[in-house]
């Protein structure tokens, strides 16, 4: 809940045998973004111990029930899941305890945020093959979260700069992309994407859609997908309303975004995006779990256990991934 | 350099409604240039001369008929003139048969000159694929029709822009047709030709990384199973041959690490992923270079840009580099062949 106008983000450490932790203290350190409070969520006695390898001092208000916290007005503060853990700190390897720990977290926390005690939720790097609640394994964190909010919700856009897109075919082997090329899935894509960059607050969205052949098929000379289904899939979006462009060739969509041609751009598949955006300089990707009842962001590195308690890892996509979930939350809360 | 050193580049003015004509006249009037090459521009020489007018660059054409009429001086850019362009006909910004059959007739002289040892490398400006194909060529672009015209088949494209220099396995294909074609035999011909390219630029040792083709270059076979099958075969012979290379990674960070230094070139397994990389490094100073023929070949990498054509405003960069890089490689192919 809002206490003068700033919102109340979770933010949960991820998987404590990775960096997780570290970066979560330097952001806790470096200060929330304004006009916004930091909740960290998750062991007390985990997130001191980091303060205390990095060096920091650990000053911040810990309390054990959410109302406590909702009503204070600190810029960061603990809640205690009294979860301890301390042995797993920094060990480096996934380890189903520490999974535990962080499905624990990121489920209290979405449930927090269902009930409109916080404003949004964002969580720490983990693994998939860890994750589990209550002796339940679970194929990622969308599929857990989706069972426990009791809704859909997609693991849809990312924001790059000032860019947002959304993938079609994220990891899948190239050979099965085509299948997922259809009409349906591109018209969907652009959907949503336009749903993400209303949620941010951007003012008369513009769209790229991406191609999937080179020269986005140059007239169906080198591929189909492009005349059977992206574009037509393109013109029911537009008979929408929606301010969208395309098929536009891969090798320049980012190139036009960037030039502030577009806000938004719907790819075929990860490459596309990822070549182009680790080109630019943008390491730091934060995804935006889209159709969602609550504001859901990550980033998108991984624990990055080979990094874990040497402090060496760097906080700036967690930062970045705070930044977007206090600006999605605000702009809820000016609704 | 003594004046004969110097590379002689047979350069094609390219498609003549389009801006290859006035950059030439720009790229022609750098000293760099100058001092780097003999150049000799294969074209058309009444269109040349009203391309002076559009810049108003420093220098002057002349027209001539054969090479052994070429003097190389600077401030005239000599045209071994086909007389292929009927000025009053012809539209600027505007697809035209007439200047599609002249390009055509431009890169085949080019070649023939190349083949024969008349030039020491041929620098090709754009085309517009549109007016080749309706004056009766029908060729997807420069890469298949020098090719032919060279009689070879197994050639690759190889773009520069800067310190990164990316071949493909697969070009003009759609992505399909592009996955059925990363196996083995492709991959090494690509490796190979990549790595005396690179020595043509002066490389002694060039590093190469391989790019995967499946997202995180498949991770273990969870995203596809062609850097298993195929691609990883292809590197360990490339490395039992001698060659130095490392792969494969994942393409999103395959060309990165290209890009800041630690490779010299990076091989993508298509089209896309290739020009994703290279392009969002900016367009206008890049080179296109055909690997796999028997002549040096290098290319602006734009297209002829109508919509500046007649203006006078089109920039030479692109085509300063590729003369450069031209001239780079004929002058290392020299100093290899010595040294065998």
């Amino acid at each position: 809940m809002a206490v003068k106008n700033k919102p109340l983000i979770a933010v949960t450490p991820g998987d404590i045998t990775g960096i997780g932790p570290e970066i979560l203290a330097k952001v806790i350190a470096a200060g929330p973004p304004e006009d916004c409070r930091l909740l960290a969520v998750g062991d007390a006695g985990v997130l001191k111990a980091s303060f205390a390898t990095l060096g920091m001092k650990f000053d911040l208000p810990v309390y054990r029930s959410i109302e406590e916290a909702a009503a204070s007005d600190a810029l960061a503060m603990v809640l205690d899941l009294g979860q301890g853990g301390m042995e797993l700190l920094a060990l480096a390897r996934p380890h189903p305890e520490a999974g535990r720990m962080a499905a624990e977290a990121l489920i209290q926390s979405v449930l927090w945020a269902k009930e409109g005690k916080i404003d949004g939720v964002v969580f720490g790097p983990l693994v998939k093959e860890t994750l589990n609640l209550a002796g339940k394994k679970y194929n990622d964190e969308t599929e857990m979260m989706q069972e426990k909010l009791g809704a859909p919700l997609l693991k849809a856009g990312a924001k790059s700069g000032d860019i947002f897109r959304i993938t079609i075919a994220e990891h899948v082997p190239i050979k099965k992309i085509p299948e997922f090329i259809t009409r349906e899935n591109v018209l969907e894509a652009v959907e949503i994407l336009q749903e993400v960059l209303t949620m941010y607050g951007v003012k008369s969205p513009r769209i790229a859609v991406a191609a999937l052949n080179p020269h986005a098929g140059e007239g169906g000379m080198v591929g189909r997908e492009e005349i059977d289904h992206i574009a037509p899939a393109i013109e029911e979006a537009k008979k929408k309303g929606i301010d969208v462009y395309g098929p536009i060739p891969a090798d320049t969509v980012y190139v036009r975004a960037f030039q502030g041609q577009f806000n938004g751009v719907v790819n075929m598949y990860h490459d596309q995006a990822n070549i182009a955006l680790k080109m630019a300089g943008f390491g730091e990707i934060v995804i935006i779990f889209a159709r969602s009842p609550v504001i859901v962001t990550t980033p998108s590195h991984g624990p990055a256990y080979g990094k874990a308690g040497k402090d060496t890892a760097n906080p700036d996509n967690l930062m970045a991934a705070v930044e977007v979930a206090a600006s999605l939350a605000r702009q809820k809360l000016a609704q | 350099m003594s004046g004969q050193d110097k590379a002689l580049l047979a350069i094609t003015m390219g498609d003549a409604a389009g801006s290859g004509p006035e950059i030439i006249t720009k790229a022609l009037a750098e000293p760099e240039v100058r001092k780097l090459c003999r150049p000799l521009v294969i074209g058309d020489a009444a269109t040349m001369k009203e391309a002076f007018t559009f810049t108003r660059a420093p220098g002057e054409v002349k027209a001539i008929k054969e090479l052994a009429e070429a003097r190389f001086q600077d401030g005239i850019v000599e045209v071994i003139d086909l007389h292929n362009i009927v000025l009053d006909k012809l539209t600027r910004g505007r697809v035209d048969p007439m200047a599609g059959k002249a390009a055509y007739e431009y890169i085949k002289l080019g070649t023939e000159m190349a083949l024969a040892g008349k030039a020491d490398a041929i620098v090709t400006s754009a085309i517009n694929k549109e007016a080749l194909n309706k004056a009766g060529y029908h060729y997807d672009g420069h890469t298949q029709l020098l090719a032919e015209l060279c009689g070879v088949r197994d050639v690759a494209m190889m773009l520069v822009t800067g310190n990164l220099r990316v071949s493909h396995v697969s070009t003009h294909v759609s992505l399909r047709e592009a996955i059925e074609r990363t196996r083995p035999p492709r991959i090494i011909t690509v490796l190979k030709l990549t790595d005396e390219a690179v020595k043509q630029m002066g490389i002694a040792e060039p590093r190469i990384a391989v790019a995967g083709l499946n997202p995180h270059s498949g991770e273990g076979g969870l995203f596809g199973d062609e850097e298993i099958k195929y691609i990883t075969p292809a590197i360990e012979q490339a490395k039992s041959q001698g060659m130095n290379v490392v792969g494969p990674l994942p393409p999103d960070s395959a060309f990165l690490r290209a890009h800041e230094g630690q490779f010299d070139a990076a091989i993508a397994m298509y089209h896309d992923q290739g020009h994703i990389a290279v392009k969002m490094l900016g367009i206008t100073f890049g080179v296109n270079v055909t690997l796999g023929l028997p002549i040096i070949r290098t290319s602006v990498d734009h297209g002829t840009n109508f919509g500046k054509a007649g203006k006078g405003t089109a920039d030479p960069t692109s085509l300063i580099e590729a003369i450069k890089l031209a001239s780079v490689m004929v002058e290392n192919r020299k100093r290899l062949a010595g040294n065998r």
